[in-house]
């Protein structure tokens, strides 16, 4: 059997192997979509709105008790939030058209790749820390006493050291995987291109 | 674009496309679970691209880029799958006709499809449709040399495996 033969059988297919309920289709696919902008909208909502309650709870403290320590904690929320926003419509804005070539679509979401593992890489200076050092040091300070303040710290040491390594494996076992893939897809894409 | 010239297109598509799509479908996809889910895939990125879409592709290459890298993109989840398949099922009706002697050696060559990489799969479905190489190039981003040559070593990796299969039955 030569490869023209099997052209020749595949062309012979029938045309229409599957019967769409079109209908039902479109139904779904529309309410696909408003759940995805839904999604997307309530994410975004529940991540900036968190964030400015935050700034504005410890921004109001501080204006209460003139504490130095709540304006750093609410600066240290709002650079959070602002850095969260700012980095999702970054992102957004250069998400990978699904129509471009296929070589196109793949080193656009190998970039996209690449900047969550950096993202996730770097959770300990964007995240973590700016939202752990006051905390810590509010505990350190005004925690009450020597051994509430030592259970407070070593509480909020865990969780923190918890994020951080569910972030890492997620590198790991996702991301990395995925970058390989897309990296090995384009070198096999462009090697003689 | 308004609502309704969006579903007319999409409606359009679906008819015209449809074989196109179940050929890509079962290309990249076995069971009937993944074949929904990655059917569904690629009808929500068909939906979404459709006001972005100016004519200045041919709509069948437009219909390849988009079914290709979205495949690319999917990956099998259960999690997912299930949340999705129940939704699903009742969309798709089997084809009803008649089982033929081609129909084994057809699925012997979606087989054979599935093992090879992306990129392969994606040239071996262009290349039996009769896509010629300067269209594939358009799908892929790839030069017309660079798809020859690929081209060259796939036909005869799929002949031999075609017929090893044979040889085994």
């Amino acid at each position: 059997m030569t490869f023209d033969d099997l052209q020749a059988t595949w062309q012979k297919q029938p045309a229409v192997q599957l019967h769409l309920r079109s209908d039902l289709l479109l139904t779904e696919v529309r309410r696909n979509q408003q759940s995805f902008v839904s999604a997307v909208f309530w994410r975004d909502f529940r991540e900036c709105a968190v964030g400015a309650f935050m700034t504005y709870y410890f921004g109001e403290i501080a204006l209460r008790q003139h504490h130095w320590i709540f304006y750093f904690q609410a600066v240290t929320c709002l650079f959070v939030t602002l850095f969260i926003l700012i980095d999702r419509h970054r992102q957004r804005r250069k998400a990978p058209p699904i129509i471009e070539t296929l070589q196109h679509y793949a080193e656009q979401s190998l970039r996209d790749v690449q900047h969550q593992i950096w993202l996730l890489s770097n959770v300990l200076w964007w995240y973590l820390l700016p939202l752990a050092v006051p905390m810590f040091l509010f505990f350190a300070l005004r925690g009450g006493s020597l051994t509430r303040s030592f259970t407070l710290l070593l509480v909020a040491g865990i969780l923190n050291v918890y994020i951080y390594r569910l972030n890492q494996r997620f590198v790991r076992t996702h991301l990395l995987p995925r970058a390989q893939e897309l990296e090995k897809l384009l070198a096999t894409l462009s090697a003689e291109s | 674009m308004t609502s309704t010239e969006q579903e007319t297109l999409f409606r359009q598509w679906l008819a015209a496309h449809e074989a196109l799509l179940w050929r890509v479908i079962r290309s990249f996809a076995a069971t009937q679970a993944d074949q929904q889910d990655l059917l569904q895939d690629i009808l929500l990125q068909m939906w979404r691209s459709i006001p972005t879409f100016r004519g200045d592709a041919k709509e069948s290459t437009w219909i390849y880029r988009l079914a290709f890298n979205t495949a690319l993109a999917w990956q099998r989840s259960e999690k997912r799958r299930h949340s999705k398949h129940e939704a699903f099922t009742t969309f798709m009706d089997a084809h009803g006709s008649a089982p033929t002697s081609d129909d084994a050696l057809i699925e012997r060559l979606y087989t054979a499809i599935r093992a090879l990489p992306k990129l392969d799969a994606s040239l071996a479905i262009m290349h039996l449709d009769g896509l010629s190489y300067r269209e594939m190039g358009d799908v892929l981003g790839m030069t017309e040399n660079h798809i020859g040559v690929r081209l060259t070593r796939l036909r005869k990796q799929l002949t031999e495996q075609m017929k090893g299969q044979n040889h085994d039955l």
